[in-house]
This record gives C-alpha cells, sequence and structure tokens, in this order.
C-alpha cells in the first residue's frame, strides 16, 4: 500500500478502508495528553495481537531512537532562541515537552509564557508545536532533538502585555517574521519598523555618525538595499528620547496592525485542487489564493472543525438568510498536515476566543475512544493569562537586548530553513514531496490499519502510546471541534453533528454519510421538546460541499447532499456493511453524534408519569432497544454550585450483541433525540432486514426524577421520543421551572439499519447490579424470524455523576471495554454500539 | 509602561493632488460607456475642471496639475494611473490599452515631484484601473471590472502588503468606486441602484472590518471625494433625489458641491479626477486606521 495519505485528492473514492483507522490512531495517540489516558480496552482478541505485534517491533527499533543521547537518561536538546542564539538544554529523555518548555522560559527569564511554544521541523521542514503535555521522545520521530523557542500564539495587543520582556521577545520574533518573509511589508513600513529597532537597540541617533555605517549590520527586511538604510536611519533621527522599551512598543503598534500578523499559514488546495492559503489567526480563518485574501471566517462565523485524511473542514454557520451551514473543504498535502492545520485551529480558537479551555466533560462525547482526536489545547487562555500576569508582582526584569547584530551573522542562512514551510511561494513543499514523510505513511497506514505489523522508523513510540490508549477504538471518526456559538444566538440553537465520511465526496454517493442538518430561526422555543420533533421534521437537508465562491474554480458547491430522511430516521442504508471491531473496516459505518438542547417542564409530571411508563412498555415492545425505557436518571444539583448552574452528567453504554450475521438493531434511540443512526449492515446479508424505521415509536416519556440523591433541589424532566410520524401530543408547558437539558448520543451500529422493528424478541434474562455511579443491566432476547433464532444480549452500562468529579472518558473507556470485549463470547459480534450523555443544568430557579 | 499609542493617524489626511489638465481629444475621443445623448462641451468641460481643482484647494490640499496630452483623451481621469496608499505609488496598467501611456507621466510625477516609493505591477496580463479599487483607510477592496482582473487585483495586494486585500465582482458599472466610495472613516456611500447592492453586498462578505453604509439613490451620487474631514458631492442638479439625503446627513459646514456633468459624460466621477497623496515626511505610524477593536480583541465566550 503505498502513499495512502497523499493520494486523496485523486482517488478520493478509493481509499482502502483501513486508512481511515490508521490516521485515527496517530491522532489519538499523538493528541492525547497522557494522563488522562484510560485504560485500555480491547475490543476483540484479534487486536491485542496487532499490539503485541508492535510493542515487540517497537522494542526491536528502540534503540535507533534519540541518536543525540548522551547518557541513558538525559537527552541534549538544542534550542534556537529567538534572538538566534542557541541554547543547550538537557532534559530527561522521558521528559515531557513541558518539561523543556518551563526551562526555556526560565533561562529567559519569561512569565507571561503562554503566548509561546516549542516548534519542531520534521523532514520537509514543516513545523510542529511540541506538545507540552506529551513526552518530547513521542513527538520527535528522529533525527537531533533540535528545536526553537518561538511565539505561538501573537497577542492581538501587545500592549496588553504585562512586562516588556515578554513584549521584546514578541519584538524579536516579529522581526524574524518579517525577515523571513512571512510578514510582508512595504519599503515604507520596513522604514518605519526598522528605526524602531534602531532606536530600541542602539539608543538615540548620534549626529557624529556619518551615513548608514552603523547600521549596516542589521537586517531589516528580506532584501534591504541601501536606500533603505537611508531612510531609517533618518527616522532613527526623529525617534529621539525614546527608551528601548518605547520604541519596542511602537515597533509592536505598528505591526499588530499588519495584515499577515501572527497569521499561521498553511498551504491547502481548495476542492478544485487550486491552490490556496489558509491562515490561522487570533480572529478566525483566512483564505488566500496567493496575497488575495478569497475569504475569512470568524471564528463566531465557524460551527465545527474537522479534518480527515488530508482533507480539512470547516463547517460556516448559516449567514442570516441561509437555511443550512455549508461546510467547506479543503485538501492538504497529507494527513499530517490537514490535522496540523486542525490542530492550530483549535489552539488558535481556544486560546483567543475562550475564557478556559474546553472542561473535560463537556468534550467527553466528542472525545469517546474512536471518535476522532481528543485533541484539545489544554494550555491557558489569553484570558487566563492575562489574569495571571496582572498577579506578577515581580520588578521588570533587567535583560540585554542585542539580537540585532546576532540575526547578521545568523543571516539567512539560518532563518531560511524558516522560511520554507511557511511562505506560500513555497507551496510546492509537501506535495509529492519523494522524502521521508510521504514515504513513512504508506507503512504507517498498513500496520496502524491493517494492524500488519509493520511500524514506520520513529512511529515506533507513536504506537507504544497508542498501546497504552485507546486501541480499542471501534470506529473512526473525524476528529471534531466544535466551537461554541456565536453569543447572540446562544439559547436559539441546535446543533446537530454528524461525522460522515467527508473524504469520500468525490464520486461518492454522500448521502451515504451521515448528515448534519441545522435548522434556526425557528420561532419554537428551543427548550420544548416539541420543538425538537418539529424540527426533525424539517425533511431534508442539505449540506453543500466545496466552496462558494465567485471568483474563478474552485469553489463551487460541488456536492449537494439531500438527507434521507424519510420517515424520520433510521432508514436503511444501502451499503451493508458489518461491523467488525477488530479490523476496524470503518469506512462504510455511520456515525452520528448529536448534540441537542431541551429544556423541558418540570410540572406536570403526574400526567405524563403515566403515559410514560406505558409509553416506556410499548417501546420495549416495539424495538430492541432498553435505553429509553430503563433508564431512572437522577439529576441532582451540586450544592456547590447550587448559586449558578450545576451539572449532572451521565453516560451510558448500550451494546449489543448478536449470534446471528443477519440481525439487525432496532434504532429505538434515546428519546428527545434528534438522533437517529446509520446502520452499515452487512454487505450480503440483511435480506430480511426492512426498513422501517421506527414508525411505531410512540411518544416515549421518561420521566426521570430526582430521587434519592438528598442534594436538593431535584427536578424531573422528561425526554421525549421523537416519532417523526405520530402527532406529538406532549403535553409541554414552558411557564414552570426549566431544567436545560443537554444530550449527546453516540451511536455506533453494523447493522443494516434501525429499521429492524417489530422484533419483540422473547425476554430471556435481564439482571443489573448497580453500583454508586454506575449501573450495569443485561438483557438477554430471543428472537425468531425467517426461521432462524437469533440471541440478542443488551449490556447497558449507566454512569451517573451528580456533581462529584468522575473521570468520565476513563469510565466511558472501561464501560465499552465490559460491552465489547469481556463479555464478548466468541461467536458473537457486536452490532451496535451507543453512548449517550445527559448533561443537566439545573437552574437556580 | 510605555503605552505607544498615540492618536490614530487620519489616513484621509492628504496634502498633495495630482491632477490632468484636459486635452481637446477629450471631445470626441474619450472613452465612453455609452454615447451621452448630448455631445461634450469642452469649455464647461475645463471649467468645471477648474472648480474642482479649486475645490480641492480648499480642503487644504496641494495641486500638482499635469499640462495636457492630447495623445491620451482620457487623461484626466488620473485616478486610475497610479493607486497611492501609505507612501507608496503602485502604477497601474489601465485595463484600456489606449490609455496605457498615461502612466509614464504619473510615475515621474509621483517619484520626483513627491519622492513615493514606486511600485511597478510586474505582470503582464495584468489590468489595473486605480478607479476599482478602493482604499477604505484599513484595507483595500478591488474591484473586478471590465478594467481590471485577478492579476491586477494580486499585484495590488503585493504592493500594499500591509492591508488586507480582497476583490469583488463588479458588473454594470465602470468602476467598482462608480459605485460606492469613501465617505468618511468607516462610512461607504453607496447607491441604491440594484448593481449598486449587489456589489455592495459582495463587498460586505469579503471585507475585514465593518463599515457604516450611507445609502443616496443616484448611483452618480455615490461617488464622492472625503479628504481632510470634508466631502466633496455633486450638486443637487445633478443628483436632486439624492441631495437632501447628503444635506440631512453629511455636516453642513464640510460639504462641497461640485459639478462636473461635462466630465460625467464620460464617465468621469469625483475621485477619478485626483490622485490623493499623503506625504508625511517622519511618520510615527504606517497608515492605518485599524483601531484597537478593530484587532479582535473580542470578548471571550465561555463552553
Amino acid at each position: 500500500m503505498a502513499d495512502d495519505s497523499e493520494k486523496i485528492p485523486d482517488s478520493p473514492g478509493k481509499e482502502p478502508a483501513d486508512l481511515d483507522t490508521t490516521q485515527q490512531s496517530v491522532d489519538q495517540e499523538e493528541e492525547k495528553p497522557k494522563d488522562q489516558t484510560p485504560p485500555p480496552a480491547e475490543p476483540s482478541p484479534k487486536k491485542e495481537k496487532a499490539k503485541k505485534e508492535k510493542v515487540k517491533k517497537e522494542k526491536e527499533k528502540s534503540p535507533k531512537k534519540a541518536p543525540t543521547t548522551r547518557s541513558s537518561k538525559m537527552v541534549a536538546c538544542r534550542v534556537l532562541l529567538l534572538d538566534g542564539t542557541d541554547q543547550e538544554i538537557e532534559v530527561e529523555k522521558r521528559a515531557k515537552g513541558q518539561v523543556l518548555f518551563d526551562k526555556v522560559c526560565e533561562a529567559a527569564n519569561l512569565i507571561e509564557k503562554d503566548y509561546f511554544g516549542i516548534s519542531y521541523r520534521d523532514a520537509t521542514d514543516t513545523r510542529y508545536w511540541l506538545a507540552l503535555d506529551k513526552k518530547i521522545s513521542k513527538q520527535m520521530r528522529s533525527g537531533p532533538w533540535v528545536f526553537a523557542f518561538e511565539v505561538k500564539f501573537y497577542p492581538p495587543d501587545p500592549s496588553q502585555l504585562t512586562e516588556d520582556l515578554t513584549r521584546y521577545h514578541l519584538c524579536l520574533q516579529v522581526r524574524n517574521d518579517i525577515l523571513s518573509g512571512k510578514l510582508p511589508c512595504s519599503f515604507v513600513t520596513h522604514a518605519l519598523l526598522g528605526s524602531y529597532t534602531v532606536q530600541s537597540e542602539l539608543g538615540d541617533y548620534d549626529p557624529d555618525e556619518q551615513g548608514v555605517k552603523y547600521i549596516q549590520d542589521f537586517r531589516f527586511a528580506p532584501n534591504q538595499t541601501n536606500e533603505l538604510l537611508e531612510k531609517i536611519a533618518d527616522l532613527h533621527k526623529t525617534h529621539k528620547g525614546q527608551t528601548p522599551a518605547e520604541a519596542e512598543m511602537h515597533f509592536l503598534e505598528n505591526s499588530k496592525k499588519l495584515a499577515m500578523y501572527g497569521v499561521d499559514l498553511h498551504q491547502a488546495r481548495d476542492s478544485e485542487l487550486v491552490d490556496i492559503t489558509l491562515g490561522v489567526c487570533a480572529s478566525g480563518l483566512l483564505v488566500y489564493r496567493e496575497k488575495l485574501r478569497i475569504n475569512r471566517f470568524a471564528w463566531p462565523k465557524i460551527l465545527k472543525l474537522s479534518y480527515k485524511r488530508s482533507n480539512f473542514y470547516v463547517k460556516i454557520r448559516p449567514g442570516e438568510f441561509e437555511q443550512f451551514e455549508n461546510t467547506i473543504g479543503f485538501k492538504c498535502a497529507n494527513h499530517r498536515l490537514a490535522k496540523r492545520l486542525w490542530k492550530t485551529c483549535v489552539e488558535h480558537h481556544t486560546f483567543f476566543r475562550l475564557k478556559e479551555p474546553e472542561p473535560p466533560n463537556a468534550r467527553m462525547p466528542l472525545t469517546f475512544p474512536g471518535f476522532g482526536s481528543r485533541f484539545r489545547y489544554s494550555g491557558r487562555t489569553q484570558h487566563q493569562t492575562r489574569q495571571a500576569a496582572a498577579l506578577i508582582d515581580r520588578p521588570e526584569p533587567r535583560f540585554e537586548r542585542a539580537a540585532s547584530k546576532r540575526l547578521t551573522t545568523r543571516s539567512m542562512d539560518e532563518s531560511e530553513p524558516y522560511n520554507t514551510s511557511e511562505n506560500p511561494d513555497q507551496s510546492a513543499i509537501g506535495y509529492g514531496h519523494p522524502d521521508r514523510a510521504n514515504a513513512r505513511t504508506p507503512s504507517l497506514a498498513e500496520d496502524e490499519a491493517g494492524q500488519g505489523g509493520r511500524l514506520r522508523p520513529g512511529e515506533e513510540a507513536r504506537a507504544a502510546a497508542q498501546e497504552d490508549e485507546r486501541m480499542q477504538t471501534p470506529d473512526s471518526n473525524l476528529p471534531q471541534y466544535k466551537l461554541p456559538p456565536g453569543s447572540a444566538d446562544t439559547k436559539k440553537e441546535y446543533y446537530v453533528l454528524t461525522t460522515k465520511d467527508l473524504a469520500h465526496q468525490q464520486g461518492v454517493n454522500l448521502s451515504q454519510d451521515g448528515v448534519a442538518y441545522y435548522k434556526r430561526g425557528d420561532s419554537i422555543p428551543p427548550t420544548t421538546p416539541k420543538a425538537m420533533g418539529e424540527d426533525l421534521d424539517d425533511e431534508d437537508a442539505k449540506i453543500k460541499y466545496g466552496y462558494d465562491s465567485r471568483y474563478g474554480p474552485g469553489y463551487e458547491n460541488q456536492d449537494t447532499l439531500e438527507m434521507r430522511r424519510k420517515g424520520g430516521q433510521g432508514e436503511g442504508d444501502d451499503d451493508d456493511d458489518r461491523y467488525d471491531p477488530s479490523t476496524e473496516h470503518l469506512e462504510k459505518k455511520r456515525i452520528l453524534i448529536t448534540t441537542t438542547t431541551t429544556t423541558s417542564p418540570a410540572h406536570g409530571t403526574s400526567a405524563t408519569n403515566s403515559s410514560s411508563s406505558g409509553s416506556s412498555r410499548s417501546s420495549s415492545e416495539n424495538s430492541i432497544q432498553l435505553d429509553v425505557a430503563s433508564n431512572n436518571l437522577v439529576e441532582g444539583v451540586d450544592d456547590l454550585h447550587a448559586q449558578q448552574d450545576s451539572i449532572t452528567t451521565e453516560s451510558y453504554v448500550t451494546a449489543e450483541m448478536y449470534t446471528e450475521t443477519t440481525t439487525t438493531t432496532a434504532a429505538g434511540e434515546g428519546a428527545g433525540k434528534m438522533a437517529f443512526f446509520h446502520g452499515a449492515g452487512g454487505p450480503g446479508g440483511e435480506s430480511q432486514e426492512d426498513h422501517h424505521g421506527y414508525k411505531k415509536t410512540t411518544t416515549t416519556v421518561v420521566m426521570t426524577t430526582g430521587d434519592d440523591s438528598s442534594m436538593p433541589p431535584t427536578v424531573p424532566t422528561e425526554r421525549v421520543k421523537y416519532d417523526p410520524n405520530a402527532e406529538h401530543t406532549t403535553t409541554s408547558t414552558t411557564d414552570v421551572p426549566l431544567v436545560k437539558t443537554q444530550s449527546r448520543t453516540v451511536t455506533y451500529s453494523s447493522s443494516g439499519d434501525g429499521g429492524r422493528d417489530l422484533l419483540p424478541g422473547e425476554l430471556v434474562s435481564s439482571q443489573s447490579h448497580a453500583s454508586r455511579s454506575q449501573t450495569v443491566e443485561t438483557t438477554t432476547y430471543k428472537t425468531e424470524s425467517d426461521g432462524v433464532v437469533e440471541t440478542t444480549i443488551q449490556r447497558k452500562i449507566t454512569i451517573t455523576s451528580e456533581g462529584e468529579e468522575l473521570d468520565h472518558d476513563k469510565m466511558l473507556a472501561e464501560a465499552i471495554a465490559n460491552v465489547t470485549s469481556e463479555y464478548l463470547p466468541q461467536d458473537r459480534t457486536v452490532q451496535k454500539i451507543e453512548i449517550k450523555t445527559d448533561t443537566e443544568e439545573v437552574g437556580a430557579d | 509602561m510605555p503605552t505607544g499609542k498615540g492618536k490614530a493617524p487620519d489616513v484621509f489626511r492628504y496634502h498633495y493632488a495630482i491632477v490632468s489638465r484636459i486635452p481637446n481629444s477629450f471631445k470626441d475621443s474619450s472613452l465612453k460607456q455609452k454615447e451621452p445623448a448630448k455631445p461634450i462641451d469642452l469649455e464647461k468641460a475645463r471649467q468645471q475642471h477648474e472648480e474642482y481643482v479649486e475645490t480641492l484647494r480648499k480642503l487644504g490640499i496641494d495641486v500638482l496639475e499635469l499640462p495636457l496630452d492630447e495623445r491620451h483623451p482620457d487623461c484626466v481621469f488620473v485616478e486610475d494611473t497610479a493607486v497611492v496608499i501609505n507612501g507608496t505609488a503602485l502604477i497601474c496598467r489601465p485595463g484600456a490599452s489606449s490609455r496605457l501611456g498615461e502612466v509614464a507621466v504619473i510615475r515621474q510625477t509621483l517619484r520626483k515631484e513627491l519622492g513615493l516609493k514606486i511600485v511597478e505591477v510586474d505582470n503582464d496580463k495584468a489590468t489595473i484601473d486605480g478607479g476599482d479599487v478602493l482604499w477604505t483607510g484599513k484595507e483595500i477592496v478591488v474591484g473586478l471590472s471590465g478594467r481590471t482582473n485577478q492579476e491586477g487585483a494580486q499585484a495590488i495586494a503585493k504592493a500594499f502588503p500591509e492591508y488586507a486585500t480582497c476583490m469583488v465582482r463588479v458588473e454594470g458599472a465602470l468602476h467598482l468606486k462608480s459605485l460606492m466610495s469613501m465617505a468618511g472613516p468607516e462610512l461607504i456611500a453607496v447607491s441604491r441602484s440594484p448593481a449598486a447592492q449587489k456589489v455592495l453586498k459582495r463587498v460586505q462578505e469579503q471585507v475585514t472590518y465593518s463599515y457604516m453604509i450611507l445609502t443616496v439613490e443616484e448611483e452618480e451620487a455615490a461617488n464622492m471625494l472625503y479628504a481632510n474631514g470634508m466631502r466633496v458631492h455633486l450638486p443637487d442638479t445633478t443628483i436632486p433625489k439624492s441631495f437632501p439625503i447628503i444635506e440631512n446627513k453629511l455636516d453642513f459646514q464640510n460639504r462641497y458641491a461640485q459639478d462636473i456633468s461635462e466630465l460625467q459624460k464620460a464617465d468621469g466621477d469625483l475621485t477619478s479626477m485626483s490622485i490623493l497623496i499623503q506625504k508625511v515626511k517622519h511618520p510615527k505610524n504606517f497608515s492605518s486606521g485599524v483601531s484597537d477593536e478593530d484587532l479582535g480583541d473580542f470578548p471571550v465566550v465561555t463552553l
């Protein structure tokens, strides 16, 4: 298998299924913070075996690692500082990035260090940021440990930095950016900025100086001329009296207004393979064709960022008069670059736009093992770093400014490598570049996807990490990053996130993939469950791929996807692909992640209560699914946060196992969900599959009442099962205390559809046992249809946390392991995994 | 801690203007989108041009008048020959081939008389009419019209890398600035006409910063000249519907109505007849109207 991750532009539809896995595995490994590692859960023995092979492989290769190792424990790192000097720092071989970063910052005496980062370059001279929460050894693929200390997040307003020292370092970075061409300026601006540099480093102009000799060793611009030096000297005279710090402030006050200040450029191609450049900055994502900016997506305009293989996707919030979001796809040269771009976006968004990094709970559903990269920026945000900086109480540290001379000696021979990958003009790099990065990819694809046991050089560490982590991943998906809603419409929106195999967009029937739809501007109060139903009734959702632009080729709405949701959901899919968690053939699997927000009335309980039980019963009669009926959620309130909203989180995992390959799962989904799932049935079977969806479902109301929780107040909520065909008769009222409920459902199903209803099944056994935070229910059914007897075992694990700190990810991983491996007899396969998260915020009233 | 924040320089502070006198060939040979109903009255055109120059002087601008050039009937419309921002002059390649020769004298004047940094268009395929370049004070919007193409837009972006440069398609008008112009800082004047509104919508989609919109009635009323805190606009004889709007909305004292009806017959407008130049000997900041509020120090959100 050759060059898989490079292939996408040419043969997007023909990707081997396992490539997916590969990338996924790498993502997880690479991006998962170590300390949150859930214990491995093995979906199948097969996988385990593959892993062992991997470990073995790794051990064989490990001696090759870290050639710069001096002793067995310590490794010498060379760090190129912003002033052009090198610093040698020894760290333990097993040290995390943070150790190195802290040492560099300490040496530089920097306190406001969150704006900075440590970068390294790969063989193609592409810059990557060292993840501070991961071991350095796992990030350095090969070669010596050479790093650069750089500004990672350019403060939009440098005057708000607390210390001059920090500003000085930012100045050095900006000067480097100017020299490298990353930050282009005209002659006039070069002269102006240069004059401030001279003032800051040399002080006032000395009238005895003749001509420009005194500054001829400075480097001010990529192609500086004597004319420029003259102009700089001329302007230098006018800065008389400015202290170095003042001159630097002037320098930055000008720099920050430059169009390309702090814009991190990434080469890509649009859907028509036209070269473009994506720029990530504090305010959002910019799209350039050559020097022209052809589009701009401010953070509030972006709903979701994702990547898949070498593709990077941006889902755009619909405009005022648009009904649906656009998803715009870009192609990077390879998977790594797509991921790098994605990570850069996630980090910038978090750093500049959020008050604090996403809490682990909020991202849990999206980071469920197998649902893509769980990478999130975990450092401090700008907001936090400013707060922290306000507490700095040391006197301004003294420091030497002597960088420019060194810049001269360093000249371009050292800064040049820094140009290449960043400079838009060098866009050729990476594309079809027959060097290591590309050459490695195939093997990566092979062993991690196909479990072939062969590792690409330098990947051993990754594999090892993967080892510890979630190899059990039953699926891969788009690593997702959902952005918070724009402030104005926070309360009005539903997000329905659907992951899909967008990589197949070319030449592939898109409707096979998951579909996202999004409805907005409904006048219905989004808080009534009924509204949800109505939302759903909106039959067709369209997704546009490609880029809608007026300029030339490359930006058509390439595909219009019509979502087939006749009957609402659970529609059968025609590509029936049996799910086998051990092989992770994922291409045809559908995953749907939904996030809905409902607020249910807390009153009228007695009325709905009875109907609840009735409906629940009918639900369990009509579908195999149990999760609605048997679920008893306790919505508690954390006293500590009684003043504010408190959060109760619950997750439950249901796995259904079948003995027969010809069975399908009913799609009885969680109540009140806009979700439905596309199963992927086995290619051969499913002859008896019907595609009814779960039309039979009547409105199911599950009352969840806070009962045995001692924590007041308890607020009952109701969950309404959506039925596209039935008339909703939910007796919801809105004039009562409301509970904001957040439900997230993740369903994984390998069966052909969600439509296998009318399988009442004969209850064979049912048992459940509960611990403090976890309930395990096992239900076994037997069904007979067309002479085939199938046994279905449904295990449901409910994790409930009420305010207390639970490592949800870990518990979830365990739960999945529990349902998928431990209890999985040899002859059975996992048919469906469903994960739901319900988060309740109980209002103070 | 030094703040470094002085008063933001007025990017619409202009010290010099270049204009060109009207040649005899203007009467018959100048390019026109449509033949005017009445032929151009050359004398009247010259008289209006002189008044225009006087008006510029009233704004406190030093006007350099170039001698007429019979070989170039359109030479009066100097705006199309160069774009000057932040002390840099990009010498255009006008989209009408008959006008290519006009730039030589302009180049020389800008370099020698005004000492500006000259930048040339380095792509033979590029065409640029200055009338398609809208400098908002913060960024540049390039109209892709019959006279300006994408290569031209790239050349502009390259010449002024300090500024975000975007482009919009322009239909139904000669130039982007035939449809809209700056009527003040962060204020764009645009007509209610469908063509103008269509282009405005594109502009709003593309620009980085936000602007207020002054909507006028007649298409030609949207082209006004803003410099040194004052506006020059067309008189009520030309724009009877828009005139009251302008009177109402714009500061009375800082307005001048200037009739250029004869020049309009050859698609002239107020901005097209001059190149405005800011000349600061020792700038403290490069020319940008971008404010701290613009720089995305937006409120943070909590998930």
